[in-house]
């Protein structure tokens, strides 16, 4: 196969898997409702079967086409045998200039995916890391001769890293028959368009179209976004599954439905298999939401998606894997200012996420939802934190990663930004009524 | 249907196509997009290494006198990118291809 066939067929087997976990939940819908469920199911298939093929491979299963298809019909099987109650809210678009804002925002994904499939990762680390570690996994399986620094052979760079990125681009690599870099943008443009389709399917009913829309416009429309698609760079689906994980958990603490709970735990998962430093950020945000909360529900569903972490750790341990935790120093507080300048620089920039943050901090302030600037803030406090302990040169690790590093924060901040909006405007509604009332204008 | 309707996805594609805006849509819509190869930091042609024919499991090391930091990683990298069924090694003892990198040139010279 060549490129696009074979990203394709990668893509449409997560697609396929996805559904099955979601089949028995919407046997009773419309086709064309099940339909709109495809980013979800894009992004269920994609993180269960990557997530399988990476714990097949800690096992000591190579990473072949033939693993993934056992592990797929694993998940798929497993999929059909549970259920959950979908929340169903009805909500209709009202309006053609709504219509006009969902077209320009399909013309920009449609755009972003031709960009994808065009465009060879700029990130050196994406094909010079990324992908070669999940062609070894292909041709050697979790072989310590490659990855784990040792005297004999020449060892991957950051050996602590988990691995579903590697396995799913080197999933695309097979599929495709031929060594092809391009994959990996293809892959991150596919899991970004899903992204677009699943935060709106799932806002569906609890936002009004006419407030998320304009939300998800303004993430589309970031020229970040998609310069980071056509790195291939590993901290976009990290902040992907991270922000599904926070979307979800903050409708199930409306909703408490298990559906929402289940997706949020799930997200986290998928994250802890992407990089190191999502087992920090996602416990900082279990925290967070053990605390606003306070329901025995999300405590166990968190310590259960920690507890996804634990295989590679463990391999590590065995194979005494160096990381960096041993070597931290927190006296350097002369780190600290540089580091917030250059995050900050980065989230407040214009010409990287538009105004993505700005609008988020304004709104959770306008719409007395204070709280919910703890979600970006954990993971925010965590970037800091790892930076000031850090022992690298502080201005270089700065401005080889502090661009990408932020991508969890702005994703979360996005994610929760049509909800407030929603929250602002209905606060002002019944204020208008009353003015209306007294007869003020 | 009206045609107003779909005037901003117009506009957002007439956009692209503007070509001074150095734009990521622009670099679709108007260039030609990347190949299959990395876009490499340093001048380095990997065509050799795509081409090369070894047998599983086979040591190799790869080396770059005299040339920049960047270029040694450059070609490592490559190295553990094309070669990905052979396994690199540190001694060059041990290799039974030797990987140069030879002015942008990749060369195989074979042990002894």
């Amino acid at each position: 196969m060549t490129l696009v066939p074979g990203v394709a067929a990668v893509n449409a087997v997560f697609v396929g898997v996805g559904y099955a976990l979601l089949a028995r939940s919407l046997r009773s819908r419309s086709w064309s409702e099940r339909a709109s469920w495809a980013g979800v199911a894009l992004l269920l298939g994609a993180g269960a079967v990557g997530t399988l093929v990476f714990f097949a491979a800690i096992a000591g299963v190579r990473s072949t086409l033939a693993a993934a298809a056992a592990c797929a019909l694993a998940a798929a099987a497993a999929g059909l045998l549970v259920g959950f109650e979908l929340p169903q809210r009805a909500a209709r678009p009202s309006n053609s200039l709504l219509l006009g804002v969902f077209g320009v925002l399909a013309a920009i994904c449609v755009l972003g995916l031709v960009g994808g499939f065009r465009s060879a990762p700029w990130l050196d680390d994406a094909w010079g890391i990324w992908l070669p570690k999940g062609l070894a996994l292909w041709h050697h399986g979790l072989d310590e001769r490659l990855f784990v620094p040792n005297g004999e052979y020449v060892a991957f760079g950051v050996p602590d890293y988990p691995l579903w990125w590697s396995v799913v681009t080197s999933l695309d690599v097979q599929a495709v028959g031929d060594l092809d870099v391009r994959v990996m943008d293809a892959q991150l443009a596919l899991l970004t368009v899903a992204f677009f389709g699943a935060v709106a399917r799932l806002l569906w009913g609890f936002v009004r179209p006419e407030v998320f829309a304009p939300s998800l416009l303004l993430l589309a429309c970031c020229p970040e976004l998609w310069r980071h698609v056509q790195g291939g760079i590993a901290d976009l689906p990290l902040a992907i599954y991270v922000a599904l994980s926070v979307l979800t958990t903050v409708l199930w603490m409306r909703s408490r439905a298990s559906f929402h709970l289940l997706l949020g735990a799930f997200g986290a998962v998928v994250a802890l298999q992407i990089k190191t430093e999502a087992l920090p950020e996602l416990a900082a945000l279990a925290v967070v939401g053990v605390a606003l909360c306070r329901d025995r529900r999300l405590v166990f569903a968190s310590l259960a998606a920690l507890a996804s972490a634990l295989p590679w750790l463990t391999w590590r341990w065995a194979h005494d894997v160096p990381s960096r935790t041993g070597d931290l120093d927190f006296a350097r507080v002369d780190r600290i200012p540089p580091t917030l300048e250059s995050v900050f620089g980065h989230l407040l920039d214009p010409t990287e996420w538009l105004v993505v943050v700005p609008l988020f901090v304004a709104l959770a302030l306008l719409a007395r939802r204070p709280r919910l600037l703890l979600g970006p803030g954990a993971i925010l406090l965590i970037v800091v934190v790892a930076y000031w302990i850090d022992r690298d040169e502080i201005r270089y690790v700065l401005d080889t990663s502090a661009y990408r590093v932020i991508d969890p924060i702005v994703l979360t901040a996005a994610v929760l930004l049509p909800l407030l909006a929603e929250a602002f405007l209905q606060q002002r509604q019944p204020l208008r009524e009353d003015r209306r009332l007294v007869g003020e204008p | 249907v009206s045609a107003a309707r779909w005037l901003p996805a117009a506009a957002a594609l007439a956009l692209a196509l503007v070509p001074w805006s150095a734009n990521p849509f622009y670099r679709l819509a108007g260039g030609d997009g990347d190949g299959r190869d990395p876009t490499f930091d340093v001048p380095l042609d990997p065509s050799p290494l795509r081409a090369a024919d070894f047998p599983d499991d086979l040591p190799y090391i790869t080396e770059a006198p005299g040339a920049s930091p960047l270029a040694q990683g450059n070609l490592k990298a490559a190295g553990q990118l094309y070669l990905a069924r052979q396994l690199p090694v540190q001694d060059r003892r041990r290799a039974e291809v030797r990987v140069q990198y030879r002015d942008g040139r990749v060369v195989f010279a074979q042990h002894g």
